[in-house]
């Protein structure tokens, strides 16, 4: 059962972003049919699954929201920005009162009541425009009903589906006159009996005007129940004797099917026989288009797939190994097939763990919505490349970071409308979010078009903090970096959005944990310009194999600019560390002596030049490997304090390669050095 | 379920480092392995020997020898890893333990088992659940969770044993 219940609330907060999605769509364009039906049938789904599961409180709340939009779906309301402002809210408190069913916590009854009474107002309007609505339409349309034979045979399982099928009937007898006969042909002896299985066929014969206004009744039954609509006359039959008598009859009788058929052959307009095939038709097609096209799979299973498939990738690596030292022809035939093999399952499954950067967005779309209005400034947030596909692990946890930053455009960036205009601007502001594809990164870019950076402000404030010295000249790429760092904020006054101090760095330091990068551009006056670099995939990265003594280092090949071969020599007579190569003076590192190896170093060794926030810096290796696919291991609690090694991972022979993170070892170097300067 | 099956059991593994004797319940231990071509990580305390492949999967060496305030040796035929669960934290982990040479498994009943003396003894008592006495031998029973999971080293004073 609980295992039913987790599938009912990830569904629930699916059906949630969905909806929160199609109200903020609404918004921004035109109020289209389409999307309101979306909405209604959102709400009748939640409202049908969450009385299954028994959260009564969720599925009262979702029936009267459903029925306001059931109201704007057939033209009795009009939707109002007020509608759309409740709906968010409401969508917020679902998702709160999902977590919290009998209402425990008193903030979620207080908030329940208070939504409840906003909701129930917003129905009492409708009420109102219905019923005037009603009158203007009885005065016109008494005239113009037909009567209708209405056959309706629910699935087998639609008590399974948390479906009744009686509702469906008891609607029907809102649309006006019916007559209904229950077939229990089909319902079988006692003993014989599913009770959860629906053996009842309903025929009806309404008095009413719209065939639409049926078919809508049974919207919500599923594909596999039969329904078939029936124009019998134009006339009312129902009030007619003779048809009465008859229908009596038939409901008598033992054969009712048989008899029900006799019946409408006699009343039935012969021309109506087309247009209920062509109707069967359109159904069989919207048949066909229900194929299942996507399943949902737990992400543990996905993640235990990834790391069988890093397994295989590993295991290949050996066979691979072992199959250059034989001459069988055969052997390495079947090597390279499998690995070609093993390649496409990677690149499969990496594909698998791939969602697209859109899942994400309607987050942002809706912060921008709330903070605008609460800050009162007019913002367009655009949003472009939102099928660029991420890694799903990165998707998680990238969704704080831009929210982040994101708040501080809106807060710090955007000015006010009439600054704006002011400075010759448009009356809007613009916030573009665009993601897309370099090599093997993902990047994701945040533009706005506000005030810019302020640079003087930034390095006044850096001094004030004494986060730099005030003699300190830096360039315009340095002053920016300053924002970064632990415990700058500049904003004068601490806002409840943004500027607790606790900013940009932690934005850093959670886009560094993702192992991407953070680039900042301004331009006083035009705007900010912020992007971040990631990688495609968590678990596997391309790095340069290399060897010092013994022991096997992979650098990661995205931070590499250069390699180059020098002799001990060189590097012996190098002064105040630091080398001349292409005519340039470099610092360096030998990883040897920093790694504590004291094994004599050989004649030539390789300095692998790598950047570090727009320093290079070269580190002195033996010998280089070559290019290396690196399954990415983590080295465990135990070495959690070993910053300057990322991971691990196996090599083609079984030995452990240290992945090393070029970052930390330059800065745990340079904070050494400068120990010992002072 | 499982540690109530693990508490119960009687049976230690016995293990020598230099001339005596340790022992680790079983339901501790997971398998013992020859020792493989080990892969230092650099920067790492000193009784932290390095981290090997176990079947596709990274697993963290201690010497337990140093961990234990003995002098560091190479290693011999003799010499082995005892692969073990370690709680840490709440979380269970699963680290090597490079030994001189594993020993046998004895069943060690509940009453044969004495308090480690507090005074006097080398080794810090939170670590060690007791001692027995097994042909003429003392054999420490260790406190694997607490062993291993300490960042610090095992010997309360700085004499080695000789």
């Amino acid at each position: 059962m609980d295992q039913f219940r987790r599938k009912f609330l990830e569904e629930a907060s699916d059906l949630l972003e969905q909806l929160e999605k199609v109200l903020l769509k609404i918004e921004k364009e035109d109020i289209v049919a389409s999307h309101v039906e979306e909405i209604f049938r959102v709400m009748h789904t939640l409202k049908g699954n969450s009385s299954m599961f028994g959260y009564e409180a969720v599925s009262e709340f979702t029936h009267y929201l459903e029925n306001i939009y059931d109201d704007i779906r057939k033209d009795e309301l009009e939707l109002s920005s007020q509608i759309i402002s409740v709906t968010l809210s409401s969508v917020d408190h679902l998702r709160s009162i999902l977590k919290d069913e009998k209402l425990e916590i008193t903030s979620n009854k207080v908030n329940h009541e208070n939504m409840m009474k906003a909701i129930k107002m917003l129905s009492s309007i409708s009420n109102d425009t219905k019923a005037l609505k009603e009158e203007l339409k009885d005065n016109t349309n008494s005239e113009g009903a037909s009567t209708w034979y209405v056959k309706f045979k629910p699935a087998k399982d639609i008590h399974r589906t948390g479906n009744n099928p009686l509702y469906f009937i008891d609607d029907l007898s809102q649309l006006g006159n019916v007559f209904t006969i229950a077939d229990l042909s089909d319902v079988p002896e006692l003993t014989e009996i599913d009770p959860q299985t629906c053996y009842i066929t309903w025929h009806n014969f309404i008095y009413t005007k719209n065939e639409d206004d049926i078919r809508d009744i049974f919207l919500f039954a599923d594909a596999q129940s039969e329904l078939v609509v029936e124009k019998i006359s134009d006339k009312d039959l129902l009030n007619s004797l003779k048809f009465s008598e008859d229908l009596k009859e038939t409901a008598i009788s033992n054969t009712i099917g048989l008899s029900i058929k006799n019946l409408l052959d006699k009343y039935s307009i012969p021309s109506q026989e087309e247009s209920t095939q062509e109707n069967e038709l359109a159904r069989n097609n919207h048949k066909t288009e229900n194929v299942i096209s996507s399943i949902r799979v737990s992400s543990n299973k996905v993640d235990e797939m990834m790391s069988l498939v890093s397994e295989l990738v590993t295991a290949q690596a050996r066979l691979n190994v072992l199959t250059q030292n034989t001459t069988d022809s055969k052997v390495s035939e079947i090597t390279e097939s499998i690995e070609k093999i093993t390649r496409r399952i990677r690149d499969n499954s990496f594909s698998i763990c791939l969602v697209p950067f859109e899942t994400i967005v309607v987050r942002f779309q809706r912060l921008i919505r709330d903070l605008s209005t609460q800050l009162n400034k007019n913002v367009k947030f655009i949003t472009e490349g939102t099928d660029t596909e991420l890694d799903k692990n990165i998707i998680e946890n990238l969704s704080d970071p831009i929210l982040h930053i994101l708040r501080n455009c809106l807060d710090h960036g955007i000015e006010s409308e009439n600054e704006r205009t002011a400075k010759g601007k448009q009356a809007q502001g613009t916030i573009l979010l665009k993601a897309f594809y370099t090599g093997s990164n993902v990047n994701i870019q945040i533009t706005d078009d506000g005030k810019g950076i302020d640079f003087t402000r930034v390095k006044k404030k850096a001094e004030e903090k004494n986060l730099i010295s005030k003699e300190a000249q830096l360039s315009e790429k340095e002053i920016l970096n300053l924002i970064f760092l632990p415990g700058f904020s500049t904003a004068e006054k601490v806002t409840e959005i943004s500027g607790r101090g606790v900013g940009m760095d932690v934005v850093k330091r959670q886009i560094s944990d993702l192992r991407g990068e953070v680039d900042l551009i301004s331009v006083p006056g035009k705007g900010t310009t912020l992007t971040i670099k990631l990688p495609l995939t968590l678990s596997i990265i391309d790095g340069l194999l290399v060897r010092i003594s013994d022991t096997h280092y992979i650098i990661p090949l995205g931070v590499i600019e250069k390699c180059h071969e020098v002799t001990q020599e060189f590097i012996e007579e190098a002064f105040d560390d630091l080398l001349a190569l292409d005519g340039e003076r470099q610092p360096f590192i030998n990883l040897r002596t920093e790694f504590c190896d004291t094994s004599t170093p050989p004649f030539l060794q390789q300095i692998i030049m790598v950047k570090s926030d727009d320093k290079k810096v070269g580190l002195i290796v033996d010998a280089i490997v070559g290019q290396y696919q690196a399954v990415l291991k983590p080295l465990g609690k135990l070495y959690k304090n070993i910053e300057i090694i990322s991971g691990a991972s196996i090599l083609g022979d079984g030995t452990v390669a240290l992945v090393l993170d070029t970052n930390k070892i330059i800065k745990e170097y340079s904070n050494s050095k400068m120990i010992i300067a002072i | 379920m499982k540690e109530d099956t693990n508490a119960n059991i009687n049976s230690y593994l016995t293990f020598k480092l230099g001339k005596e004797s340790f022992a680790a319940n079983v339901g501790k231990v997971l398998e013992i392995l020859e020792v493989p071509n080990i892969t230092k990580v650099p920067k790492s305390p000193e009784y932290m020997t390095g981290v090997i492949n176990l079947r596709g999967n990274v697993l963290p060496v201690i010497d337990t020898r140093i961990k234990f305030g003995l002098p560091k040796i190479d290693c011999t035929v003799n010499t082995c890893i005892i692969v073990i669960n370690v709680e840490m934290d709440s979380e269970n982990i699963i680290v090597g333990a490079l030994v001189d040479s594993v020993q046998e498994v004895l069943e060690i009943q509940q009453a044969q088992i004495q308090p480690s003396p507090s005074l006097g003894s080398k080794y810090k008592a939170e670590f060690l659940e007791g001692m027995t006495k097994y042909h003429e031998d003392f054999i420490m029973l260790l406190n694997i969770d607490k062993v291993f999971s300490a960042d610090e080293l095992i010997l309360v004073k700085d004499s080695l044993i000789s």
